[in-house]
């Protein structure tokens, strides 16, 4: 008997996800999507699956798809990706997939929340209930991740029964590291997290010294300063007497020029920050800056002084290309043939 | 605009772009060029400004300073205070959330019922302390 896992990608303005506010910071795109250190949370609970020995991962991305998936580098032949416009169905039918398949029990977990649990152990507590799915939840409430027998699953509409667990469900605790993605500043305090090594996850990129992570082909020029902690993203550039601190995140390709100063302040893939500037407290997308002292989003009009680099319009190029493959995709892909020592070695979760 | 005594208050247009500096600029500066001038710019209107706006108020208060006067700002909104931390000039400028309360300001000290009568440290030090601590 095997397991397999739904990862659900809500749309902002869709069911069960935050409202982005007017003049959103990340132009309404799921947070989730957004690298952080490196990497989107939503690849980062992939990789916790894979990790974790699942069988078959199923990533749905609801209609209409927004996020930034040219970030998405999954090349597991274990995860399937597809855009979906009714979520409740689109599970469904997985699910009965899944059970087709022999899959006899699948996680759903939505990616507006990131929990660092012993998967094997969330399996065995659901298994042990004997209930038809068991719902997770932390010290702050209920959360959108459940286990779920794909074969005897009750009807559910999974938005309103993520927050509101019905009678008929297990309930199980997660005593380890959540972080909830609703607003922009979430992102920001999961870099801090992930940076000061509250939770398990580490920024991409190797440690250039104690607590500074320097990502593939970064430049950093000689007379710029990183204190750490502090990530610099992939093919990003740091200019002469730019000064990077306290917790700043540079994720990919983007450009620190010459004076300025980045404090305690996340700057978005694709972002150039001009010169002697002031960047504190702050998440920079484009042309977008939230200052989270102020909690309010100013649209810089002035190229001078932030704006998307030239890699953005390649970047938007490849998710849009990347969200027509997904979307011709058939519906469900049977895994293939997996190798012998894969199935019965290095496949964690199995009764 | 209008003239309170020795303080000038000006409104800032809605716009503080290039195109719009040098139109505004041309009417502030005969005012620049008194002795001591005192000028209040009231941002209330201000929706958008860019680095020529900044680069604006930055030569107007150093044209202010060196004649001995100085430059205000008053009711700057959020998204100019914004705009104004990213470009470190924050600190620069004086700010007052109404041009009455800048204007007031520069007769603070002449105006104030209580002068500063102690001196500058703190009563929890005694002048042995202060002895024993040179």
């Amino acid at each position: 008997m095997n397991l397999g896992a739904i990862i659900v990608i809500a749309n902002p303005g869709g069911t069960f996800a935050r409202k982005p506010p007017a003049g959103d910071v990340l132009r309404g795109n799921s947070l989730s999507c957004f690298d952080v250190a490196g990497r989107s949370l939503t690849e980062r609970i992939i990789d916790r699956y894979l990790g974790a020995g699942i069988d078959l991962v199923s990533v749905l991305i609801e209609e209409p798809a927004c996020g930034d998936l040219s970030t998405f580098h999954v090349t597991s032949a274990k995860v399937n990706i597809a855009v979906v416009s009714d979520l409740n169905s689109a599970i469904a039918r997985r699910l009965q997939n899944y059970s087709e398949n022999g899959l006899a029990r699948s996680f759903v977990q939505w990616t507006n929340v990131y929990a660092e649990t012993d998967l094997l152990d969330f399996f065995y507590f659901h298994r042990a209930s004997k209930l038809p799915v068991t719902w997770a939840f932390d010290a702050d409430g209920s959360l959108p991740m459940c286990v779920i027998d794909c074969a005897n699953r009750p009807t559910i509409d999974f938005p309103l029964a993520a927050q509101n667990p019905a009678q008929n469900a297990a309930s199980y605790l997660i005593h380890g590291y959540v972080k909830r993605l609703t607003h922009p500043k979430n992102l920001r305090e999961f870099a801090a997290d992930m940076l000061q090594g509250r939770c398990e996850c580490r920024p991409s990129g190797h440690e250039s010294k104690p607590g500074v992570w320097i990502d593939a082909s970064a430049e950093l020029h000689r007379g710029a300063r990183i204190v750490a902690p502090a990530y610099i993203g992939r093919g990003s550039k740091i200019m002469d007497d730019t000064l990077i601190t306290r917790l700043s995140c540079i994720e990919k390709n983007c450009c620190v020029d010459c004076g300025t100063v980045i404090e305690n302040s996340s700057v978005l893939a694709n972002t150039q920050v001009g010169i002697w500037l002031d960047v504190c407290h702050a998440v920079v997308s484009g042309n977008r800056l939230l200052s989270l002292s102020r909690d309010m989003t100013v649209e810089v009009s002035d190229p001078d002084l932030i704006r998307f680099t030239a890699a953005a319009s390649r970047s938007t190029s490849e998710a849009s290309h990347r969200l027509e493959d997904y979307r011709r995709a058939p519906d469900f892909q049977t895994p293939s043939a997996l190798p012998e020592a894969w199935q019965f070695v290095s496949n964690f979760i199995r009764e | 605009m209008y003239n309170r005594g020795p303080v000038i208050v000006m409104e800032l247009p809605e716009q503080l772009r290039q195109a719009e500096v040098k139109i505004f600029l041309d009417g502030l500066r005969p005012l620049l060029q008194t002795d001591r001038p005192r000028i209040v710019l009231d941002c209330s209107k201000v929706e958008h400004i860019d680095s020529a706006g900044v680069e604006m108020l930055l030569h107007c208060l150093e044209e202010a300073m060196k004649r001995d006067g100085d430059l205000k700002l008053s009711a700057v909104s959020p998204a100019s205070a914004i705009i104004l931390e990213l470009m470190r000039v924050d600190r620069l400028f004086e700010c007052f959330p109404t041009s009455e309360q800048a204007a007031q300001s520069f007769h603070a000290y002449g105006a104030g019922a209580n002068p500063p009568t102690q001196p500058w440290y703190s009563a929890a030090f005694r002048t042995a302390d202060l002895k024993a601590a040179s």
